[in-house]
């Protein structure tokens, strides 16, 4: 695409370029459009949420104060041990399968750090007139061995759907979390995180290395023979290497770091009352 | 002598770049490469998965003295047949995997019947091993499908990006080649639903 642009620039008329440029941008924002189709799935809530009950018909499903406390719980937990445990009130699963429903949602919000998947979406669609409830807990690929099918199949036929049938909808959900919490710890703390983030940064450092060295030799290059321009030159280079290095920073904002670009392979086990 | 040393920048400029746009794109089809090879690994994990739940299912039902022994030794008999058959991940082509999908197939039909049969043992269907057994199983076959979809996708990503322009000039060079996907066999399409089995 450069090459092309470059060897054409000064041969073009200025009015072609800028059709050029407008067709360019039409396509960007077509691109953009097609990224945002509907997938069933709700957006990702931004800033990020770790509770997020959106569900229209049951906005009190548990109080406002049970809300906010179990919202500070679970990103408390997730600030201390980068598990992130997702709490998500449902009305309807667009015509999905529970299990299909419950990966896409946890994948499309990137629940769990990247690299470590360590993420559990717990999702409740509340009873509705005649269509019972459901309710399904999967873990990250991270976390399939500390909380595997069994486990949360269990936990929600002891904590949550007893609870459930009785009315008691926030103390089943806390039991399910402090159940969840207690597991995932066992398996995964924030050391080992920390460990696998710092030899990924190591390995991307190690993998821009021949690019630097061909754009530093291409400019110096440029430098001995053209002289003065060369400068500028050197100095747009660097600061390219610095853009593209810091984006992968994560896009913090709310009361915890946000999601962290975790991954899910499917599992998992659900319930109904 | 000046004219000739600018044209001769140019040059090496153009050069440069191409050079740099063939190393890129080198690059990032080797990614999508692996990509596609580390997504077929995980469908082979989550059958393997699979896999290893049937000699557990078989130890419990193996108790129940009076279980078809002919239906247990079918799923034990396509458990063996389907353990031989892998897949060379440098190899990942249509024919392999339909030698691949219908080992597994008949993995998935024993099971299935042995379901079915175990519907006739009231003690067994409500031995609390055998209930988990099934749980781990219906979270095998999901994981099944996610993996599956997930390899396709990879492979629709990698085949896109050797056939769009300017990639496809070096796709050809260095010996990028289309790859297969992972089809379903009619009516596998879907994971079979565990609990379905029984209702019936």
């Amino acid at each position: 695409m450069s090459f092309l642009t470059m060897s054409v620039f000064h041969k073009m008329p200025k009015t072609f370029l800028r059709i050029c440029f407008l067709q360019l941008a039409f396509f960007i924002l077509f691109l953009q459009g097609l990224h945002a189709q509907n997938d069933g799935i709700p957006a990702r809530p931004d800033p990020p949420r770790l509770f997020n009950n959106l569900s229209l018909a049951n906005p009190n499903f548990i109080s406002a104060a049970e809300a906010s406390a179990l919202e500070a719980k679970l990103e408390d937990f997730s600030n201390k041990t980068s598990n992130q445990i997702c709490v998500v009130i449902v009305d309807n699963l667009n015509g999905l399968e529970v299990n299909d429903y419950v990966t896409r949602l946890g994948r499309k919000w990137q629940v769990g750090q990247k690299g470590s998947n360590n993420g559990v979406v717990v999702l409740i669609k509340p009873k509705n007139g005649e269509e019972k409830g459901i309710t399904y807990i999967t873990a990250g690929y991270g976390l399939e061995g500390a909380i595997p099918d069994i486990t949360c199949s269990e936990i929600i036929e002891h904590e949550m759907v007893p609870r459930f049938r009785e009315g008691k909808f926030a103390e089943g959900i806390n039991a399910s979390v402090d159940v969840l919490m207690a597991l995932a710890k066992g398996e995964f703390n924030k050391a080992d995180y920390e460990k696998k983030v710092d030899s990924g940064k190591a390995f991307g450092v190690r993998r821009l290395f021949p690019v630097i060295i061909v754009v530093l030799l291409i400019f110096f290059f440029f430098m001995s023979r053209g002289g003065g321009g060369g400068g500028g030159g050197f100095w747009i280079g660097s600061g390219g290497f610095g853009g593209g290095f810091g984006g992968g920073g994560g896009g913090g904002g709310g009361g915890f770091g946000g999601f962290g670009g975790g991954s899910f392979g499917g599992g998992g086990a659900g319930g109904e009352w | 002598m000046k004219s000739s040393s600018i044209v001769l920048g140019v040059l090496l400029f153009l050069m440069a770049i191409f050079f740099i746009n063939g190393c890129s794109t080198r690059n990032s089809l080797v990614n999508l490469d692996e990509d596609v090879k580390s997504k077929w690994h995980q469908v082979e994990n989550e059958y393997q998965r699979r896999m290893d739940l049937i000699p557990n299912i078989v130890a419990v039902v193996k108790n129940y003295a009076d279980f078809e022994k002919s239906t247990l030794i079918g799923v034990v008999e396509a458990r063996a047949k389907a353990t031989q058959v892998t897949i060379d991940p440098s190899k990942l082509d249509a024919a392999s995997f339909q030698k691949f999908q219908q080992a597994q197939q008949g993995v998935s039909a024993s099971l299935g019947k042995l379901l079915v049969v175990a519907e006739q043992y009231p003690e067994l269907k409500a031995n609390e091993s055998f209930m988990n057994l099934q749980k781990q199983l219906e979270g095998c076959e999901n994981r099944i499908a996610v993996g599956r979809k997930d390899f396709n996708d990879a492979v629709q990503g990698y085949n896109v990006a050797i056939r769009v322009f300017p990639a496809n000039i070096w796709s050809g060079m260095f010996g990028f080649q289309k790859k297969d996907f992972f089809e379903a066999q009619a009516g596998a399409d879907k994971a079979p639903d565990v609990n379905n089995l029984f209702k019936k």
